[in-house]
């Protein structure tokens, strides 16, 4: 494949992992919101009457482990997805660079045939790596889920304080769940800006790889 | 890439490819064949990818890319086909690809795509043009438990893979044939020792081979054998020790 595309595979496959490695924790995060909130339920039942809105407050809390765990599988599944469609185009890159090698020797019909197979195995790297792009792409839309979700996290935990204000002798053991959300919150904040902080990074490649494929389009070789 | 024609008679004819004075020291010398006739051809372990440039240039010289309408691979080993892909992109979309049934799933991680026609272990033939017929031949276990020779009675040529191959350093080639067949030895023995794993699939494949009027040995690696050297190689290999294992290991 031409250096520009080379280029831009590589930093297209580097934001991926960068921002896979930003959400590393994301799964074990979203458990110790799930363990949390189950914590906040018990509290909230020995309460009685003066836990039921922190009650409904963790209904809101399941919710928010469900989208967490959803937004974990989500980049797992993408990350993967953009390892084999990199994995491809360098398989079929290696194949391509050896057919370059041959040209010069060729001769006969073998060389049309050989052009021809260089034309196809070009086409089949753009698309591996389109591809790859599209799951960055993907990435990226998690990433702002997981930034909205942060936020209804923090949320949450205010309301919780709130909440605490009016449980009387509960107050306390709410107080301790509202502060530890918060934490939660900051955590899956700095995360999803990581992410996408790589992400952005590798925005120039995959916008550069769109001209490139636009390109090669447009040559008739696509 | 050098090419010889090791047989010739009407349309029919057999090529040798190997001898790259370009090839890398890091890349084992191979051999690669084409028979022709009546235009049709059948290519017998195309390589590595590494030497695909090499190869295909020294093919598409000597015949039209189309002709080839069989691609035959002994066995597994990277050195016989991972150029397999390669080759597709250049070849008739229905060329046959024949291997051992044990490596059709295995070949496919050179070559995902790739349609191959399973050959049985007692083997079977590669019919090449209405009166030719080229047999393939058992050799399991010498050294690939999937392996196959190829057999073309009419040139009296077998094609014997890893059987018979040699590790000739470069200054000591003088040619294509084995001149001297004892000083040839050194070059055989410790490839044959270590790789060869069963005395009775030896004795099998010297028992079956003794029936066919084979002029020319011609493996994959190494300098071809001819005439009375044919039958040398039997004598040497029939009494060679091998199946040994662990005890072929040289130690250092
Ligand atoms: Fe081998
Ligand atoms: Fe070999």
């Amino acid at each position: 494949m031409a250096s520009e595309l080379r280029m831009a595979s590589a930093e297209i496959l580097a934001g991926a992992v960068r921002a896979h490695l930003a959400l590393g924790k994301l799964s074990e995060l979203a458990e110790d919101v799930r363990i949390l909130s189950l914590n906040a339920e018990l509290a909230a039942g020995r309460a009685g009457e003066q836990g039921r809105s922190i009650r409904v407050l963790t209904l809101a809390t399941r919710e928010l482990v469900r989208q967490l765990t959803a937004i974990a599988d989500g980049i797992a599944t993408l990350k993967t997805a953009a390892y084999a469609a990199s994995a491809g185009a360098l398989r079929t890159d290696l194949r391509l660079r050896i057919i370059e090698r041959a040209r010069p020797h060729t001769a006969g019909s073998a060389l049309p045939k050989l052009e021809a197979g260089a034309s196809r195995l070009a086409a089949s790297v753009v698309t591996d790596l389109l591809s790859a792009a599209g799951c960055v792409e993907g990435m990226d839309k998690q990433t702002q889920r997981l930034s909205a979700t942060a936020m209804h996290a923090g949320t949450i935990a205010t309301n919780i304080a709130v909440e605490a204000a009016g449980a009387g002798a509960h107050g306390q053991e709410f107080l301790v769940v509202s502060r530890t959300m918060r934490r939660y919150a900051g955590e899956l904040r700095r995360m999803a800006e990581e992410a996408r902080g790589a992400l952005a990074r590798a925005r120039p490649a995959v916008d550069a790889l769109g001209h490139v494929a636009f390109a090669h389009h447009t040559r008739g070789v696509a | 890439m050098l090419c010889q024609t090791i047989y010739r008679e009407g349309d029919h004819r057999w090529l040798a490819f190997g001898q790259d004075p370009d090839r890398p020291d890091n890349i084992v010398d191979t051999n690669q064949y084409v028979v022709e006739a009546g235009g049709d051809a059948v290519l017998i372990d195309p390589g590595g990818i590494e030497i695909f440039p090499a190869m295909l240039g020294a093919l598409s010289a000597k015949l039209p890319i189309d002709s080839i309408r069989h691609i035959m691979l002994s066995h597994q080993d990277p050195d016989i086909g991972s150029s397999l892909p390669l080759w597709r992109e250049v070849c008739r979309d229905d060329v046959q690809i024949h291997i051992s049934w044990l490596w059709t799933s295995f070949v496919s991680h050179f070559d995902g795509e790739a349609t191959l026609t399973p050959v049985p272990d007692p083997g079977g033939e590669i019919r090449l043009s209405k009166t030719l017929s080229l047999e393939i031949v058992p050799a399991h276990f010498l050294h690939s438990p999937g392996n196959f020779h190829l057999f073309d009675p009419r040139a009296g040529i077998l094609f014997s893979a890893d059987v018979a191959a040699s590790l000739v350093p470069r200054g000591v080639r003088g040619g294509l044939f084995v001149e001297d067949f004892s000083a040839h030895i050194p070059y055989m023995e410790p490839w044959h020792r270590r790789a060869m794993g069963s005395e009775r699939a030896r004795d099998a494949w010297l028992s079956r081979v003794a029936r066919l009027d084979i002029r020319i040995l011609a493996p994959q690696h190494g300098l071809l054998l001819r005439g009375d050297d044919v039958k040398r190689f039997y004598d040497w290999f029939g009494t060679l020790r091998i199946g040994e294992g662990i005890e072929a290991v040289r130690q250092e």
